[in-house]
């Protein structure tokens, strides 16, 4: 390349980083950059940067946030004898928009997978177990049907279900709202084999 | 079902060229290195989304071309058509559609145009190693069953994850890593155990049969299933063993136990085909095993599979060769490549001179 401006295509490169914009999406982000309104792009710049510094994991169940421990934790509303376990926060969103779940939640931050060097030890479950000790009757593990997500609720279920608590896994099935018709052929087979 | 017509653009030495097939039979004749076989390949790519031949497409792509392109038109015995687009772009893969709707899981498109293949290396399922064995199976109930196909590949990537496991940590400290990946590993080998014995019940008879009349003669030939687990009626038993034969596992850093690891014996009035049968008797029960590979096919899905023959039929004499698509049955489409021509053969047939 003959023609290069060194700050539009250093914006270019790390706009390029972002998971699922490849070097073409990157390009017509920063062209649309240059031509907004600079106030517009300060507060863009603003909330990039405050993301970084307020938000935490939270000491209890790592999930993120601004205050520690979360809102979720701390808020007296919710029941604190049934923890969820999910592998990632965004997990969490996904949860709560639903509006059904009133307990709390267990981070663990991934899902095992020797390949990638996860081990137990790796995953927040030393701090999971250390919350049994409060009243705690119900775990319910809530990780991927992924390989890895149901190896980490098999490996889960025994360790902590030789600690004598409940140790319950979600459901699956048919997504609701989707016809029959639509429905992948293996999610079908698998809600036949374990009708209720 | 059958295939209609189909488009080849940069595809192996073909620029751009189409044909228009029979629901019959299909003979594609030319000499040697001519591209008969990128004929037959071009068909198994519409069904399987890949080659027989290669793993990687950039060996399928013409020289100098950025782009190949497989379109294909299939009309079934229930009714309607289903038109596949295949293309391939160097650096981006390979895109599917099939009326015109993106198929993004390819595993998903596997067995909706069941096909059985036949090709000179397919001699090596009589009489290769177990790899050969297993994969011929596999193709076959995963174009029956979507379970299958994805209990499959769930194991390939457990077997992955445990092979690391195994690797790279101590012997002493992994039995509560390998716990986990063991009973998930156990679930999955007991679906495909049951299910590749399953299959093996329903294709014995008609094996024997079909290779007594492609022989003449009068030998019984039975089909068994050898797993490399003794136990394995419950996923609790296969649990079990796994967790009992774990320190060989150990020992070897490897996963040496489950369907990874089982074969298939086929055996010539009591002697095992591999090591003891001729030559011919190794093509013979080849021949007899595609046939009853078609035949479960139909038996098990609502479209009868397309057949193609590529370049096995060298030694067999046009009256030997209509009796075996006699064998075939009507229903089955053809696909034939050969470098003589067939005088004499009686069957309803399209003949194509490359």
């Amino acid at each position: 390349m003959s023609y290069q401006i060194n700050s539009l295509n250093q914006l270019i490169e790390n706009l390029a980083k972002l998971p699922g914009i490849g070097k073409k999406t990157a390009q017509r982000l920063a062209f649309f950059i240059l031509k907004t309104e600079r106030s517009e792009v300060m507060e863009l710049a603003k909330a990039l940067v405050s993301v970084k510094d307020n938000v935490k994991s939270c000491s209890v169940c790592f999930n993120i946030t601004e205050t520690d421990p979360c809102e979720v934790c701390t808020n007296p509303r919710r029941d604190k004898s049934i923890i969820c376990v999910v592998e990632e926060p965004s997990n969490i969103l996904t949860i709560e928009r639903t509006n059904e779940f009133r307990g709390l939640y267990h981070v663990l931050g991934g899902a095992l997978s020797p390949l990638t060097g996860v081990s137990p030890d790796t995953l927040k479950i030393r701090e999971l177990i250390s919350r049994l000790e409060g009243d705690v009757n119900e775990i319910i593990l809530a990780t991927n049907p992924t390989v890895e997500g149901e190896a980490t609720a098999i490996y889960l279920s025994k360790t902590l279900g030789n600690l004598g608590v409940k140790v319950t896994r979600i459901a699956r099935g048919l997504p609701m709202g989707g016809d029959i018709e639509y429905a992948d052929e293996v999610t079908l087979a698998k809600a036949f084999a374990n009708r209720s | 079902m059958f295939l209609k017509s189909i488009r080849l653009t940069n595809f192996r030495n073909q620029s751009d060229v189409g044909f228009e097939f029979s629901p019959s039979v299909n003979i594609f004749v030319g000499q040697n290195g001519i591209g008969k076989t990128n004929l037959a390949e071009a068909i198994y790519y519409l069904c399987f989304l890949k080659s027989f031949r290669t793993s990687s497409e950039e060996f399928v792509l013409q020289k100098d071309k950025n782009h190949f392109n497989v379109t294909g038109n299939f009309g079934f015995e229930e009714g309607g058509n289903s038109e596949v687009i295949l293309i391939y772009k160097k650096g981006e893969g390979k895109k599917i559609s099939q009326n015109h709707k993106v198929v993004n899981r390819f595993s998903e498109f596997i067995g909706s145009h069941p096909c059985v293949c036949l090709t000179p290396d397919d001699i090596q399922i009589s009489n290769g190693s177990p790899s050969g064995r297993r994969k011929f199976i596999d193709v076959v109930i995963s174009q029956t069953s979507k379970i299958y196909l994805d209990s499959l590949i769930r194991y390939n990537k457990i077997i992955k994850q445990k092979n690391k496991l195994l690797s790279e940590f101590e012997p002493k400290k992994i039995d509560d890593f390998l716990d986990p990946w063991d009973e998930e590993l156990s679930s999955y080998c007991f679906e495909i155990i049951r299910r590749r014995k399953d299959f093996l019940k329903k294709i014995s008879t008609e094996l024997s049969d079909f290779y007594n009349k492609l022989s003449g003669g009068k030998e019984e030939i039975t089909v068994s299933y050898e797993s490399s687990l003794e136990f394995t009626e419950t996923q609790q038993d296969i649990y079990n063993e796994l967790v009992r034969k774990r320190r060989i596992e150990k020992a070897r850093k490897s996963s040496v136990f489950g369907i990874h690891r089982d074969d298939v014996s086929f055996k010539l009035s009591g002697y095992a085909a591999r090591g003891f049968a001729s030559q011919g008797q190794h093509k013979t029960l080849i021949l007899a095993l595609k046939l009853s590979e078609i035949n479960f096919l139909k038996n098990e899905m609502l479209e009868s599979p397309i057949a193609i023959f590529d370049d096995v039929f060298s030694e067999l004499d046009s009256s030997r060769i209509g009796e075996f698509f006699k064998l075939v049955g009507d229903k089955t489409q053809i696909f034939v490549t050969t470098t003589h021509e067939f005088e004499n053969l009686e069957t309803e047939k399209r003949i194509f001179r490359i």
